[in-house]
């Protein structure tokens, strides 16, 4: 049971797949502007990450490895089209608004990476959970970005006002580096210098 | 039980997978297809409003509805085919004239709506519901902020001469055309000229020129 939840939480913080691993930071950068495409793109690939690899540790045993990449991407592509229908058919704004980015999920590199490096070789509950994970690791990101950008981008918070914008008679200028997709870099760099001078055994060596 | 690296196992893993996947996605794809074709007939009712601003962007389904129950439909023909204009009215005056366009972008055809003055010389305003453009660059035909700089451009001059223009880069002020003139997207030339083409082709006699001038001589016999 302890070996599940480790699987579960060491991603978040101990091994993030962003802050340590440095993957998927292409869709970090792009959907993070709005907290609200934030939210919807942190489910997506937590669903799609945890399911991917359930499949794909389901049927690891009978996986040739000569075409394992390929099975491992048919897998996710499917799913992230399904995540797509899904997205166009309940919440039709917000995948408007997420426009390439829920397709593009496919290339996401946590998704590949934790079917490749984590459910070919681990039972179907593990990987799962693994997947979740990740993804969940993922999101506390895209999460902290989010609400920067957000907020200091312009004011809001999921379309709330929270800083009232100089041009809407308030006292707050937005930063209009916030609302570009640069910030974002700055950003991450921030999250993953914070957790590495909290946990020193994440720091490469000299 | 095959060896897991034969020919025949890799061929029997891939073609089961594929099999499995495909229905997956058809699947899918099938028992979805009317909400999503019902989003995106509301999605199109609330840009012709939003365009036209009769509406907020964050207006509830109810109030599209509502909405969009109380605006005119009347059929034109244009050298593209049958369209339909839309007609506002407020306690019986009409409003708005409502325009369907649609043109080639750099990647993609856009759609959108173009709102006119009852008297066609000012622009109410311009909105975009459906395009394959860059997101970021040319996908900023939808940025309100954008589309808000069309709003109360004049459209035609003394003559009724088309005068509307979308620039390559920033409208200078001083200028005496820029009443007609609304700033280009940075980054974007070819979605900005896309949009340009499609002002000028719907708003000639291929277009709804036809229309409205049958609708300003109605006009003056009144």
């Amino acid at each position: 049971m302890s070996k599940l939840k480790q699987t579960l939480l060491d991603p978040i913080f101990k091994n993030n797949p962003i802050g340590l691993q440095v993957l998927g930071i292409c869709s970090a950068l792009a959907v993070t502007s709005k907290l609200e495409t934030v939210l919807a793109m942190s489910v997506a690939v937590t669903l799609v990450t945890g399911f991917s690899s359930l499949s794909v540790s389901l049927i690891r045993k009978h996986i040739p490895s000569s075409i394992r990449i390929i099975v491992q991407m048919t897998i996710i592509a499917s799913l992230v089209i399904v995540a797509d229908q899904v997205l166009k058919a309940y919440f039709f704004e917000i995948s408007k608004s997420m426009s390439v980015y829920v397709g593009l999920i496919i290339t996401n590199c946590i998704v590949m990476g934790r079917a490749e490096g984590y459910a070919l070789a681990n039972t179907p509950l593990m990987s799962f959970v693994d997947g979740l994970g990740n993804g969940a690791g993922y999101s506390v990101v895209l999460i902290f970005v989010g609400v920067f950008r957000e907020l200091f981008g312009s004011g809001t918070l999921l379309g709330f006002s929270v800083l009232p914008l100089v041009k809407n008679n308030g006292w707050y200028e937005p930063n209009g580096l916030m609302v570009l997709a640069p910030s974002a870099f700055f950003l991450i760099a921030i999250f993953i210098w914070v957790v590495r001078t909290f946990d020193t055994t994440q720091q490469e060596a000299e | 039980m095959l060896n897991n690296e034969s020919t025949n196992k890799v061929l029997l893993v891939s073609f089961i997978l594929c099999a499995v996947c495909s229905i997956l996605v058809s699947v899918s794809a099938i028992l979805l297809k009317p909400l999503q074709q019902a989003n995106k007939e509301l999605d199109v009712k609330k840009n012709l409003l939003v365009s036209a601003a009769l509406l907020q962007p964050g207006a509830a389904r109810e109030e599209i509805l509502a909405e969009y129950e109380k605006i005119e439909q009347l059929s034109t023909e244009t050298s593209k085919g049958a369209r339909t204009v839309y007609l506002a009215k407020e306690n019986g005056e009409i409003t708005h004239y409502i325009f369907p366009v649609e043109g080639k972008g750099l990647w993609s055809t856009m759609y959108g709506f173009l709102a006119l003055s009852p008297d066609f010389k000012t622009v109410l305003g311009m909105g975009f519901y459906d395009h394959g453009e860059t997101p970021g660059l040319g996908g900023e035909i939808t940025n309100p902020k954008w589309l808000a700089s069309f709003k109360g451009k004049s459209v035609f001059d003394a003559n009724m001469n088309l005068k509307l223009r979308v620039l390559k880069g920033q409208v200078d002020p001083r200028d005496e055309d820029s009443k007609y003139q609304i700033d280009g997207l940075s980054g974007a030339t070819l979605t900005t000229k896309g949009v340009d083409n499609l002002i000028k082709f719907w708003l000639s006699e291929e277009g709804y020129m036809p229309f409205v001038n049958s609708r300003l001589g109605k006009e003056a016999t009144l």
